[in-house]
C-alpha cells in the first residue's frame, strides 16, 4: 500500500462522512486511488512520510487532499498550514471540505492557501454531485504542476 | 331799456353830436319849410289874383258886349296855367257868363258871394283854392271872375323841400358821425386805455402796465402821463416791499428751520434721554437677575457697581474700603490655602485694575454659609475708549455645587466604567459562548443530519427495490426531515450572522441589488408567467449585503405566494414619508390574514402549512432584524387571498458626487469579493 500511488487523501475524523464520501467517490468511480486518514496527525505523517508512513516513498504525494476542517490533535488548518507553508508539498491541491459555513474558518482557509473551500450540502444527492465535479476537475481537467516537488524536496532534505 | 348815462363814452359823445346836430338841423329845415310855404302861398293868392284881373280887364269889352264866346276865349288863355281847374265869369247880377274847364265841362258854379266891401276874396278848400274878383269898370261893377286853382305846385314844393332838407339832414348827420369818431379818438379812446389800466392794475396787481399815450397836448394827455407817473412811484414802492417781503419771508424761514432743528434735537435729546433711562433700567434689571456675579472697580479701586449675585456670594454688601483690605473684609482665600485670606498681589480685581486679565478659582468665606463658596473668577481691566484701564470687571460663579457634582459624577463614572468593564466581559463571554454554539451548531449538527439524510438516500438508492413501500417511504421521510431541519439550521445561522454582522453603510442603488436578486430567483420563476414591476428607486445608505438579503427573502416569499397564481404580479415601488424612503413589494398570491400579523415577523412562525408552502419561518425574522438594524421597520398588509404588500424603511442616501454609487464598478467589486459569504447565505434562504 506504501508503494501504491494514492491520488486522494481523504482526512476526516468522522467515519460517517468517510463512508459517505467514499460512496460518493465510488459512484463516479473516482474511489480507487483513495487513502483515508482520521486525524491532522495521521494526515501530516502521511504528507511527509513521517511516523507510521515513514516507510512510505515521497515520490508519489497525493494529487488531492480533501482536508476536513475540525480533526483531532492537529485541525485541518494547521494541516492545511504545514502543507502550504513547505516548499515540497506547497504545490499539492487541497481542498477544505467542511461542515462549517463559518465565515471565518473560510476565510482562514483561504488566506493558508486552500485551493478550494467547500461546504459538504445537506443533501447527499448535491453532495455526490459537489464529489463528482471536484473529482473531475482536480484530478482530470486540471493540470498539477509538472516537477516532483515533494520528490526532490524530501531527497534534500534526507 | 338803455339809459344814456350806462353809455360808454364813446356811444355818449358820438349820440350827443348826432342829436346836437340833428336838432340843429329839423329846427332850422322846419323854419324853412314853413317860412317858404306861406311865402308860396301868398305868391299863389298873388299870382291867381294878378291872373283874375287880368282876365277880368280883358273880358270887360266881352260883358260890356255881351260876348260870352270871346270872353271863353279869353278863359281858355287860361290853358297856360296848369294849375288852374277852373275859370268863369259872372255877369254884375251874378249869372255866368262864361265857363273854363281845365278837364272836363261842368256847369258853372253858382256864384259865391262876396262881402261888399271888398273887390276880392280867396279861401281854401279841398286842396283848392278859390279866387272872387270883382271886374271894375269906370268904377262900376262889370262882373265877377272867378279862378279855382289845385294846390299841386305848392304840394311839389313841399315834397322838394322836404327831400332837400332830408338830404341835408342826412349829409350833416354823416358829417356830425365822423366828427365824433374824430372826438372820440381823441378823447374817448385815451380814458378807455386809462380806464382798462387802472383796472387790470386793480385786478392784477400788475404795476408795470402803463396807460397809452396819446399824440395830444390837452388835460387827458396830462392826466395819462400823470397816471403813468404815479404807477411808476407804486411800481417802485412795490418792487421794494415785495423785496423787502421776500427778505422777511426768507428770513422768516431760517427761523422756522432753526426753530424746527432747535426742537428736533431737543426731541433727540428726549428720546436719547429716555433710551438711556431705559437702558439703564435694563442694565440694572440685567446685573440684579445675573446669576454671575459681576463687580467693578474704578481706577482708584472705588467699587462702582456690586450686583444682586454679588451680594449673595459674599453675604455682604459693597464697602468703601482700599483693595488692600477686600481679601480680609470679603473673606477671600485661594482654594488650597483657606488660612490667609489673599493678598492685595493676588487679588484679581486689584490686579485687573492694573490691567491683568486673572482666570481662577477661589473660596470665599460667606458668613451665612458655613461651607464658604467656591467661585470661578473671570477678571479683566475695563478700558475708556482711547484704551487707558479705567478700572476693573470681576465676573464670577458659584460653583460650589458644580464641584461637588463634578465629584459626584467623577465617582460615579469610575463606577461605571468599572461596571462596563465587567458586562463588557460578561458580554464578550456571552458572545463567546453564543460563536461557540453558533460554530456548533454549523458544524457539529450539521454533519449527523448530512449522515442521516446520506445513508438513508444510500439505503433506499441501494436497497430500495428489496425493501416494502411502506419502508422506502419511510426512508423518504426520514430524507425529507433531514433535509427541512438542514435549511433550518442554516437559516436561524443565517439570522444569527445578521445579528452579528457590522453595518458597513454605503449610498447602495437599490435597483441594481434588486436586479442581482431576480436573477438569483430565476430557477423559482422557471415555467411561470410573471409581471415584474420595478420602480426606479432612489440611492438608499445601507448595507447593500444586508439589503440585498432582504429584497432575496421577500422577493422569494412574493414569488413563492403567487405561485398558485396563473399570472404573478410583483411590484416594488416606493415613497418618502418622515424623511424616509418607504419601499413596499407587493404581490398578488395567497396573502394572509391580518389577525396573524403580529406573528409574521417572529422566529419559526409560519402561516401556512408546509405542505402547502415550503418555509422555516424564518425569512421575514431575518428580514425584520436586518432593517431594524438599519433604523428602519417593516410590516405588512394582506388580505386572505388578495395578496400581500410588505413594507420597509430606509433612510435615503445623500447623492454625493464624486463618490460611486454601491453597485456601480467599484463597489459591485467588494460585493463579489464577498461572493461565499453571500453565496452560502443566498442558498441558505433559498434551499
Amino acid at each position: 500500500m506504501n508503494s501504491k500511488e494514492v491520488d486522494i487523501l481523504l482526512v476526516d475524523d468522522s467515519q460517517d462522512d468517510v463512508e459517505l464520501t467514499l460512496h460518493a467517490l465510488r459512484s463516479e468511480n473516482l474511489a480507487n486511488n483513495v487513502f483515508v486518514v482520521h486525524d491532522g496527525e495521521e494526515a501530516l505523517d502521511f504528507i511527509f512520510c513521517t511516523g507510521a508512513f515513514a516507510q512510505r516513498s515521497s515520490e508519489h504525494p497525493p494529487k488531492l487532499i480533501l482536508l476536513d476542517l475540525k480533526l483531532p490533535k492537529v485541525d485541518g488548518l494547521q494541516v492545511l498550514e504545514r502543507v502550504k507553508s513547505d516548499e515540497r508539498t506547497r504545490n499539492i491541491c487541497v481542498v477544505m471540505m467542511t461542515s462549517s459555513r463559518e465565515e471565518r474558518d473560510m476565510a482562514s482557509g483561504y488566506n493558508l492557501g486552500a485551493n478550494s473551500y467547500l461546504q459538504k450540502p445537506v443533501d447527499f444527492s448535491e453532495f455526490r454531485k459537489m464529489v463528482k465535479v471536484l473529482g473531475l476537475y482536480w484530478l482530470v481537467i486540471n493540470r498539477p504542476p509538472l516537477s516532483n516537488g515533494v520528490a526532490h524536496a524530501a531527497g534534500q532534505g534526507k | 331799456m338803455f339809459r344814456f348815462r350806462d353809455y360808454s363814452i364813446a356811444k355818449k359823445l358820438t349820440s350827443m353830436n348826432l342829436l346836437v346836430s340833428g336838432a340843429a338841423l329839423l329846427l332850422a329845415g322846419g323854419a324853412f319849410i314853413v317860412y317858404e310855404l306861406i311865402t308860396f302861398r301868398e305868391t299863389l293868392v298873388a299870382n291867381l289874383s294878378i291872373q283874375a284881373q287880368i282876365v277880368g280887364s280883358n273880358s270887360v269889352s266881352a260883358l260890356l258886349f255881351n260876348d260870352p264866346a270871346s270872353a271863353e276865349k279869353t278863359l281858355s288863355a287860361l290853358q297856360a296855367a296848369p294849375h288852374i281847374e277852373y275859370a268863369s265869369i259872372y255877369t254884375p247880377d251874378g249869372q255866368p257868363f262864361a265857363t273854363y274847364w281845365r278837364d272836363t265841362a261842368h256847369r258853372a258854379a253858382p256864384l259865391p258871394s262876396i262881402p261888399a266891401a271888398q273887390t276880392e276874396v280867396h279861401w281854401f278848400k279841398d286842396r283848392q283854392i278859390m279866387v272872387v274878383r270883382s271886374i271894375v269898370f269906370q268904377g262900376k261893377p262889370a262882373g265877377v271872375v272867378c279862378i279855382q286853382s289845385d294846390l299841386g305846385e305848392w304840394t311839389e314844393r313841399l315834397q322838394k323841400y322836404a327831400v332837400i332838407v332830408a338830404a341835408v339832414l342826412l349829409v350833416s348827420l354823416m358829417a356830425a358821425w365822423l366828427t365824433s369818431s374824430v372826438i372820440r379818438r381823441s378823447i374817448a379812446d385815451p380814458i378807455v386805455g386809462l380806464a382798462e389800466t387802472a383796472s387790470i392794475v386793480s385786478r392784477d396787481k400788475n404795476y408795470s402796465v402803463r396807460a397809452p399815450r396819446t399824440s395830444n397836448r390837452d388835460e387827458l394827455a396830462g392826466l395819462i402821463t400823470t397816471f403813468n407817473e404815479m404807477l411808476a412811484q407804486i411800481q417802485e414802492r412795490d418792487t421794494a416791499l415785495q423785496f423787502e417781503i421776500a427778505e422777511r419771508t426768507q428770513a422768516e424761514e431760517r427761523l422756522t428751520g432753526q426753530a424746527e432743528e432747535l426742537s428736533r434735537q431737543a426731541g433727540e435729546l428726549l428720546r436719547s434721554q429716555r433710551v438711556l433711562e431705559t437702558q439703564t433700567v435694563r442694565l440694572r434689571s440685567v446685573l440684579d437677575n445675573s446669576r454671575e456675579g459681576l463687580i467693578v472697580a474704578d481706577e482708584q479701586g472705588k467699587l462702582v457697581i456690586w450686583n444682586l449675585a454679588a451680594e449673595r456670594i459674599f453675604g455682604l454688601g459693597a464697602s468703601d474700603l482700599p483693595p488692600e483690605k477686600w481679601a480680609d473684609h470679603y473673606g477671600i482665600y485661594l482654594p488650597d490655602n483657606l488660612v490667609t485670606p489673599l493678598t492685595v498681589d493676588q487679588n484679581p480685581l486689584a490686579r485687573a485694575i492694573h490691567g491683568e486679565t486673572v482666570d481662577n478659582e477661589l473660596f470665599i468665606r460667606n458668613p451665612n454659609l458655613a461651607d464658604g463658596v467656591l467661585i470661578e473668577s473671570h477678571t479683566i481691566p475695563m478700558k475708556n475708549k482711547d484704551g487707558v484701564v479705567c478700572g476693573g470687571l470681576a465676573a464670577f460663579r458659584d460653583i460650589t455645587q458644580r464641584r461637588a457634582a463634578e465629584r459626584e459624577i467623577r465617582k460615579l463614572n469610575e463606577e461605571l466604567e468599572a461596571r462596563v468593564v465587567e458586562r463588557t466581559a460578561q458580554l464578550e463571554a456571552a458572545n463567546h459562548e453564543l460563536e461557540a454554539f453558533t460554530y456548533s451548531v454549523s458544524h457539529d449538527l450539521r454533519a449527523p443530519l448530512r449522515h442521516i439524510g446520506g445513508f438513508s438516500k444510500i439505503l433506499s438508492e441501494d436497497f430500495g427495490p428489496s425493501l416494502d413501500p411502506e419502508a422506502r417511504q419511510h426512508l423518504q421521510r426520514i430524507q425529507d426531515g433531514a433535509h427541512r431541519m438542514g435549511l433550518l439550521v442554516d437559516e436561524l445561522l443565517n439570522l444569527a450572522r445578521v445579528g452579528r454582522h457590522a453595518l458597513h453603510l454605503q449610498a447602495a442603488r437599490l435597483n441594481l441589488l434588486i436586479e442581482e436578486v431576480v436573477t438569483l430567483l430565476q430557477p423559482d420563476a422557471q415555467g411561470r408567467v410573471i409581471d415584474w414591476k420595478i420602480a426606479e428607486l432612489p440611492a438608499a445608505e445601507c448595507d447593500p449585503i444586508l439589503i440585498k438579503q432582504v429584497f432575496q427573502n421577500l422577493l422569494a416569499n412574493a414569488l413563492k405566494f403567487t405561485r398558485t397564481r396563473q399570472r404573478a404580479h410583483i411590484e416594488i415601488s416606493h415613497w418618502q414619508e418622515n424623511g424616509r424612503m418607504v419601499i413596499a413589494i407587493r404581490d398578488n398570491g395567497v396573502g394572509f390574514s391580518m389577525k396573524y400579523q403580529d406573528k409574521l415577523f417572529g422566529v419559526f412562525q409560519r402561516l401556512h402549512r408546509v405542505e402547502e408552502f415550503e418555509g422555516t419561518g424564518i425569512g421575514l425574522a431575518t428580514v425584520q432584524r436586518i432593517v431594524s438594524k438599519h433604523g428602519g421597520k417593516v410590516w405588512a398588509e394582506a388580505e386572505l387571498d388578495k395578496g400581500a404588500t410588505f413594507f420597509f424603511t430606509l433612510a435615503t442616501a445623500e447623492p454625493v458626487s464624486g463618490e460611486p454609487f454601491a453597485g456601480e464598478p467599484e463597489t459591485r467589486e467588494k460585493v463579489v469579493n464577498r461572493e461565499p459569504a453571500e453565496k452560502t447565505a443566498a442558498a441558505g434562504v433559498h434551499a
